[in-house]
């Protein structure tokens, strides 16, 4: 006789459970009541994590269009720009986020707590893994 | 290697019938129509994932705003395949999972951010149509204690249930838009789902199997 697990439920729940297994479990409810009774306290629980209908704001769609418009609009410019400007351009970030960087690793902070350098890297990190999703989407893939 | 090509073959029927491939290429072409009906056609369900994820309606927005911009960045750069949706779905939890960790160092270097699991500030819950003012309270209550539950859950737990409970998507389109395997969907929804019923337990509500909660 088949064991019922909590997880097995779940998938009941969830409707993916194959035509064949629905209708084992049914069977299987009919002869144990215990069965019966989880599985309609899990689909309770389910059915009562309710959360607040989304509206889509008036004008959603407007503001989206805006920032693509003003975002192909500066995408032109930059790709009209001189070479040399854009290559300064990227010279300076890359040098103002080293010297952000060693800024950081030189303030102090009191012993036992992460210093500044931690949390800066940890924000970092944040970003990189922002860009990294963007990376991989470009392919269609993006990581978790 | 049977269920891989069935799989694949999945992926290349659903693409080849999406018409958000076609939309996204007439955009990239310069057709902004094209663009603003993609829009149209994703911004409820773009929307919605992000307010679960962030139980925050004004940040939701915003970050809503964002996946759209990276489509558009992206889109002459996209691999064609599966459904856009899947691929919207994927860019948006993304966005949003990134916006959690930004918002835990925000929060340990002392500055405000957005409250999580709680009400939305500064912009009114919309009704959703009780007539009853009890009942409203009610529904109100419940949908504070699910943010509540829902934002105490680990990241991946709360992918899959929100992904699973609120858009309604199969195991197989919540393991592509994650990219983890059919078990970790299961594994990761069945203990998402233990961590609510005790965290509800803890905070007092009781649900009857009949659907009721006290």
């Amino acid at each position: 006789v088949k064991t019922w697990t909590d997880r097995e439920l779940l998938r009941s729940i969830a409707g993916e459970l194959s035509p064949a297994e629905a209708r084992e479990l049914a069977a299987a409810e009919r002869v144990d009541p215990a069965l019966a009774a989880r599985h309609a306290t899990l689909a309770a629980r389910w059915q009562a994590l309710e959360l607040p209908p989304t509206v889509v704001p008036a004008g959603f769609r407007a503001t989206v269009l805006a920032r693509v418009e003003a975002e192909r609009a500066t995408s032109l410019s930059w790709r009209a720009a001189p070479t040399w400007v854009r290559a300064a351009a990227a010279a300076t970030l890359v040098l103002g986020i080293a010297a952000g960087f060693g800024a950081v690793r030189w303030v102090p902070t009191a012993s036992g707590e992460p210093s500044y350098s931690e949390v800066g890297a940890g924000l970092a990190e944040s970003y990189l893994e922002d860009l990294g999703d963007d990376e991989a989407a470009r392919g269609g893939e993006v990581g978790t | 290697v049977g269920a891989l090509t069935a799989v694949t073959g999945l992926l290349a029927q659903e693409t080849a019938q999406d018409p958000d491939w076609a939309l996204l290429a007439r955009s990239v072409g310069g057709d902004e129509l094209a663009f603003a009906r993609l829009v149209d056609r994703h911004q409820q369900r773009v929307l919605r994932t992000c307010e679960r994820f962030l139980g925050n309606v004004a940040e939701a927005e915003e970050a809503a705003q964002e996946v759209f911009l990276k489509l558009f960045r992206r889109a002459g750069s996209l691999e064609v395949r599966g459904l856009l949706s899947t691929l919207l779905y994927r860019v948006a939890v993304n966005h949003c999972l990134n916006q959690l960790r930004r918002r835990k160092i925000l929060r340990f270097v002392g500055f405000t951010v957005a409250d999580e699991g709680g009400e939305a500030r500064g912009v009114p819950e919309p009704m959703d149509g009780r007539p009853d003012a009890l009942a409203e309270l009610e529904a109100r209550a419940r949908w504070r204690v699910t943010r509540r539950a829902i934002a105490a859950l680990p990241e991946n737990q709360r992918a899959v249930l929100i992904l699973a409970r609120f858009e309604g998507l199969s195991y197989r389109q919540i393991a592509e838009v994650l990219e983890i395997s059919l078990g970790a969907v299961e594994s990761r929804l069945f203990r998402a789902m233990r961590n609510l019923e005790a965290a509800l337990e803890k905070a007092g509500f009781r649900v009857a199997p009949g659907g009721g909660t006290t």
